[in-house]
């Protein structure tokens, strides 16, 4: 599975939704050291009808850890490898 | 795949079973499609956000929370939404967006007008011209909403 160094997904975690609220707190506690031109904010987002709308393509090709068209505006291609969670072999095949 | 449908079957409150043809997502509330769900968009997401080193984000799901600094949020949120909608057809819902401003150096007109003009300002923000969002000042809600 890819780690990223700045995006933490909190799904299926024991008491996610504390453990997101904690680092986002955190993170925001920082707000002294902007600019005040650029101060720092919390934005939350939304997906609309998200679990409904997602392409399965996209949701397969995770899964099966090999992009079959481009993604990421071309920066992956067809055949590049998504790294994903061995452990998610098991649902797969 | 692409715009193959398959055949759901969902039972109702009632317990009668109903088959419906879908090609698109999955059944919210299937335990292993909350997984499914997080992990496809793990990369997509990941991706955005190591171009964007300022920002930081918490996730549970499909609830996202962008932390950075204001013109950098934007940058990176206007960049998201391309992708999400390229990569995996998903539409964040920008006028539900919200906006918090934590601290107490700005009052509630100047956090306003700062959020107003720095949306109106870069070119690649236009995408997000139709934020319709409460901006929110200070540790507790104290909404002083925007309009475009």
């Amino acid at each position: 599975m890819s780690t990223y160094d700045n995006f933490l997904q909190f799904a299926c975690q024991k008491d996610s939704a504390t453990r997101c609220s904690q680092i986002t707190q955190l993170i925001a506690s920082n707000w002294e050291v902007h600019d005040v031109d650029n101060p720092l904010v919390v934005m939350p987002l939304n997906i609309i009808n998200a679990f409904c709308s997602i392409c399965r393509q996209a949701q397969f090709e995770v899964l099966a850890e090999r992009a079959s068209t481009s993604y990421d505006n071309g920066n992956m291609r067809d055949g590049d490898m998504i790294p994903c969670a061995p452990s998610l072999r098991k649902y797969w095949g | 795949m692409q715009g193959h449908a398959s055949t759901l079957r969902f039972t109702d409150h009632r317990g009668q079973p109903h088959h419906l043809t879908c090609s698109k997502g999955g059944q919210q509330g299937d335990g292993f499609e909350a997984l499914r769900f997080a992990v496809t968009i793990h990369p997509s997401i990941g991706r955005v956000f190591q171009r964007h080193p300022a920002c930081k984000e918490a996730a549970i799901c499909d609830d996202i929370f962008v932390v950075a600094p204001l013109q950098e949020a934007l940058a990176l949120v206007a960049e998201l939404k391309l992708i999400l909608k390229q990569d995996l057809d998903l539409d964040l819902d920008v006028p539900k967006f919200n906006c918090y401003v934590p601290g107490n150096r700005l009052d509630d007109d100047q956090t306003r007008a700062l959020f107003k003009d720095t949306l109106a300002n870069p070119q690649s923000f236009s995408d997000l011209a139709t934020i319709d969002a409460g901006v929110y000042k200070g540790t507790a809600c104290c909404r002083c909403a925007y309009r475009n």
